[in-house]
């Protein structure tokens, strides 16, 4: 987790509270009682709104509650991520840092076999650059990605859009959705618009998130067409 | 390469790191809120809204429908997060 940093501040990312918003709607949901598979089909993240930032700190234990609100199946659950800092402060208040919607009903895009892209034919019309200038880029604004966080190993950029390459770690950790497959995508949309890297620019919103399937360990790419 | 994930409507916001810090500080505060109405430094132009943008994760996973991939990757373990 230090190994996203804003300023001095090591923060929650928006992609971990996707991630904990999939696993509280899909454990209160779809999930086999005290076992955890993969789902088997999309799930789904949509108006995603983060209110305040989650500090994290070795020093300081934090409580942390996620609230699943379910209503039916074709309306999904109301999902909440709520913090306190310490048991000790009972008296004080819960903070809603983020709330967002959960549904894992199929739509046709999900399973359209549209969604099929010949990555190396569009790297082949594009210009590579070196990824290494974005993350020193947002550096000097104040947002340290770390070792684990620095995950997009090439970029190739051009009129028809941008492609990053980046490895699914092999962490041994059961995500069915990585953190740094879901925090990728954030980094790819800022580097694919240059005017989001000369400034700090952070997320607070996302409309939507699909993940369509599990994956393994394995190179993967990020499509943004401009 | 077959679509994995979807991630649309992002909403970036600008600020500073002086005004982050406070706003960590402040943990009763509105994020999107303060971020839309005062914490955005005057010089810089571009507007909270989301992008237009979506990102897409592709894969080259070998298979010929989600539902019987999913049947694959659907190995049981414990919870462990």
């Amino acid at each position: 987790m230090e190994d996203q940093v804003i300023g001095t501040h090591v923060i929650f990312p928006a992609a971990g509270h996707i991630i904990m918003i999939l696993s509280a709607g899909y454990l209160s949901t779809l999930s086999e009682f005290e076992e955890f598979r993969h789902p088997r089909q999309p799930v789904h993240v949509s108006d995603l709104s983060i209110h305040a930032p989650l500090e994290m700190s070795k020093e300081i234990m934090l409580n942390i509650q996620t609230l699943v609100n379910f209503h039916n199946e074709s309306d999904g659950s109301e999902i909440s991520i709520h913090k306190r800092m310490e048991r000790k402060e009972a008296s004080k208040p819960w903070v809603c840092h983020a709330e967002a919607k959960f549904s894992s009903s199929i739509i046709d895009e999900d399973i359209s076999n549209s969604n099929i892209l010949d990555i190396a034919q569009l790297v082949s019309s594009l210009t590579p650059e070196d990824p290494n200038t974005f993350y020193e880029s947002v550096h000097e604004s104040g947002l340290n990605f770390g070792p684990t966080f620095r995950c997009i190993k090439q970029i190739w950029k051009g009129k028809m859009g941008t492609v990053c390459q980046f490895v699914i770690p092999n962490s041994g950790e059961n995500y069915f959705v990585h953190p740094i497959a879901s925090d990728a995508m954030i980094q790819a949309l800022l580097m694919s618009q240059q005017q989001y890297m000369s400034h700090l620019t952070l997320p607070i919103k996302i409309a939507n998130f699909s993940w369509y399937i599990s994956l393994s360990p394995r190179i993967v790419y990020i499509f943004t067409q401009i | 390469m077959r679509k994995v994930a979807k991630m649309s409507g992002v909403t970036f916001v600008p600020t500073t790191l002086a005004k982050f810090k406070a706003i960590v500080n402040d943990q009763n505060i509105n994020l999107p809120l303060m971020l839309e109405e005062e914490w955005i430094p005057a010089d810089i132009q571009f507007t909270e809204k989301p992008s237009l943008v979506p990102a897409e994760i592709f894969s080259s996973l070998n298979f010929n429908n989600l539902s019987s991939e999913f049947k694959d990757e659907g190995d049981k373990t414990k919870f462990e997060h």
